[in-house]
């Protein structure tokens, strides 16, 4: 186990290293940072000095190799715009996005997982077509304009939850987080189901289609044969069997939840990270944007090793190269 | 003395896109307590079916349409659900066909017995469930049982995991056990060995077994009676004496024939011509008219009645009346 753990982590560096390359150069593509820092009309002297300064003057790869140096010591730049350390500017928004990801994840699985199950078990009756033609919309609307839909009715007309901005923050076990105030649940609501739909029909249809696959299986009419309670047969026998591909899919899905709050977080004027790097994107911010961009490349890259850690514990089955079992 | 389960004119269908399949057919059978009984079969007889309809395990888009289960004093098809299932695993056990896929993969099996006792018994203590499922993986021959418990069925041959499900089978101490195909996946020299566990097993703790297999060398050694059945029919039944040496039904002789024994060698095995018919569309009169060496022009057209002769057994043939 230790071994695989070790290839992994090294295989994620060489992802990182590639991914941070290609996103280095990319940024380079997008417009020309100078003119956002000082006005055009300076004297040419002036510009001159700022272009040193910053080393635009050099090759893309000597840039690039100047950034690696600097990343090696924890200094992702600083932000052309706030003049502050990009990173911890990144970092110091990242709990407000995670919250939200975190809660709205929940959401979907608490509304998913026995939806799914459902409409797999009883796929004939009506209820269960009336879930899974909900789901398709689930899927097909635009999130924004879902989000401005819940906006126009839970917060303008029913006046029944706030609209933006996260709300009072609590603290539990040393973390800051609006989910542990009563005022904060209310502003992440409906920003987190806006988010939530979007992964609640992939959920529900991967519960689904395990459920109709599982429920054929001799291993559940011989657990029926033995005289287990319906309860018991579902909710273990059944369960234990869909939970894999589903606990997959999440935690690879967790990470583009949190890649993609971006539309939620402007919608919902939600202080995340995601605002944050639409706001450095119009003002062509490239360390912000560089930085950001390669801690959700980490991030993706220890998701995927967490899952595949998670996956070896829930089936049995599979044998980790390495493992000592 | 009174049956502890009789099947009265059982037919279970199933409704497919493709046509009513008749699984199982107008069938009546009983079993003793304590008694042994065979039901033997082709591929696709509806060996299977009748298990499952007994235990009331048949899902859409089969069903029940008619006939009687009685259990002891209980009519299966009118109790509740609950009854059902207290009855399930408890007093009617059932180890099914394919050991492979009979054990779910991602419990132990520790967890897969243990669930079994305390769905029946809800104030047994965890140690004492333990205690009861571990000897009986003993029981069945599996070594170092405590260290086998915590393993998962991957960890297990075939032969290894049918000797589990028999276990979890006998942790009731059931009076029926359907045990459909029990020794198939099983090596030649372990199926003997099992086969005699079982026996003893049953005649120990008076349990009564329903023996389904295709296969009349396995059964003939063990029973007290013995049913065939030919596409969702019971064709013959009677005791496995009268069966064996004395078959009357042209399908029992043939299979009879076709067991490979020591006087035969060196002689080619018989096999019976023809193929058994679609399930999708059985003809109008005896399913073996095509197949059979009696045949007439009323058995294409008549469906053959049970009827009981003097020896006690039944048969299903329009010819064999006459020619005794
Ligand atoms: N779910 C189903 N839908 C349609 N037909 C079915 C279904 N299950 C069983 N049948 C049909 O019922 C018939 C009897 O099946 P059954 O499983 O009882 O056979 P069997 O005697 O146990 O055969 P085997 O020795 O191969 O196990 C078969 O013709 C099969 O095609
Ligand atoms: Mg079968």
């Amino acid at each position: 186990m230790t071994v695989y753990i070790l290839q992994r982590t090294l295989q994620s560096f060489v992802v990182l290293f590639v991914m941070s390359l290609i996103v280095f150069c990319g940024v380079n593509l997008i417009g020309d940072p100078i003119y956002m820092m000082i006005s055009p009309e300076s004297e040419p002297a002036e510009i001159e000095r700022v272009i040193k300064e910053f080393g635009f003057d050099r090759p893309v790869l000597e840039q690039y190799w100047f950034f690696l140096k600097n990343v090696a010591s924890g200094d992702f730049g600083r932000s052309f715009v706030q003049g502050i350390p990009a990173l911890p500017l990144i970092l110091e928004r990242f709990p407000a996005t995670i919250e939200l990801a975190v809660f709205s994840l929940f959401i979907s699985l608490v509304i998913a997982l026995p939806l799914g199950v459902y409409a797999g078990l009883y796929p004939e009756r009506k209820s269960s077509k009336i879930i899974m033609s909900g789901s398709i919309l689930g899927f097909s609307m635009p999130t924004f304009w879902v989000g401005i839909m819940l906006i126009m009715l839970f917060a303008v007309k029913l006046d029944w939850l706030p609209s933006t901005g996260r709300g009072e923050l609590g603290t539990f076990l040393g973390i800051e987080s609006s989910l542990f105030t009563l005022n904060g649940l209310s502003h992440i609501f409906l920003p987190a189901l806006n988010l939530a739909l979007f992964k609640l029909s992939s959920v529900l249809r991967l519960t689904r289609a395990g459920t109709r696959e599982v429920i054929l299986q001799d291993y559940i009419k011989f657990a029926r044969a033995k005289g287990l309670s319906h309860s018991r047969v579902i909710n273990v026998h059944l369960l234990k069997n869909i939970l894999i591909p589903v606990v997959t899919v999440i935690g690879l899905e967790f990470g583009s939840l949190v890649a993609f709050s971006t539309v939620t977080e402007t919608v919902f004027a939600w202080p995340g990270a995601g605002k944050l790097i639409i706001d450095s994107v119009y003002n062509l911010d490239r360390p912000v944007i560089v930085a950001y961009l390669i801690i959700i490349v980490a991030f993706f890259v220890f998701l995927n090793l967490i899952v595949d850690i998670l996956y070896s514990f829930l089936d049995p089955r599979v044998r980790i190269k390495g493992s000592s079992e | 003395m009174k049956p502890i389960l009789e099947v009265e004119n059982l037919k279970t269908y199933f409704f497919t896109k493709e046509g009513v399949v008749k699984a199982v057919d107008d069938i009546s059978f009983h079993i003793n307590p304590g008694e042994i009984v065979g039901l033997v079969g082709e591929s696709g007889s509806g060996k299977t079916i009748t298990g499952f309809s007994i235990l009331g395990l048949i899902d859409s888009p089969g069903k029940i349409v008619s006939g009687n289960i009685k259990f002891k004093d209980l009519d299966l098809q009118k109790i509740s659900a609950k009854q059902m299932q207290d009855i399930r695993g408890n007093r009617i056990a059932m180890i099914f066909q394919d050991p492979m896929m009979t054990l779910n993969p991602v419990l132990r099996i520790e967890t897969q017995m243990i669930e079994t006792i305390k769905a029946h018994n809800k104030t047994i203590s965890q140690q004492d469930a333990y205690n009861t499922c571990r000897d009986a993986l003993g029981l069945v021959g599996i070594s170092s049982p405590d260290e086998r418990m915590k393993a998962y069925p991957h960890q297990f041959s075939g032969g290894m995991r049918q000797r589990v499900s028999i276990a979890i089978a006998l942790l009731n101490k059931p009076d029926l056990i359907i045990a459909d195909e029990p020794t198939t996946a099983l090596d030649v020299t372990i199926q003997g060995q099992v086969i005699f566990e079982m026996q003893k097993l049953c005649k120990e703790s008076g349990t009564a077994l329903l023996w389904v297999t295709h296969d009349l060398a396995v059964v003939a050694g063990i029973t007290d009676r013995i049913s065939v059945m030919y596409a969702g029919r019971i064709i013959e039944q009677g005791t496995t004496d009268k069966i064996i040496n004395q078959p009357l039904h042209p399908y029992t002789q043939g299979l009879i024939k076709s067991v490979p024994s020591k006087n035969k060698k060196g002689e080619k095995l018989h096999q019976i011509d023809g193929m058994v018919p679609s399930m999708f569309s059985l003809p109008k009169g005896c399913a073996f008219e095509e197949r059979c060496y009696l045949r007439s022009e009323q058995c294409k057209q008549e469906q053959p009645l049970e009827t009981q002769y003097a020896d006690g057994r039944f048969l299903r043939c329009l010819n064999i009346g006459k020619q005794t």
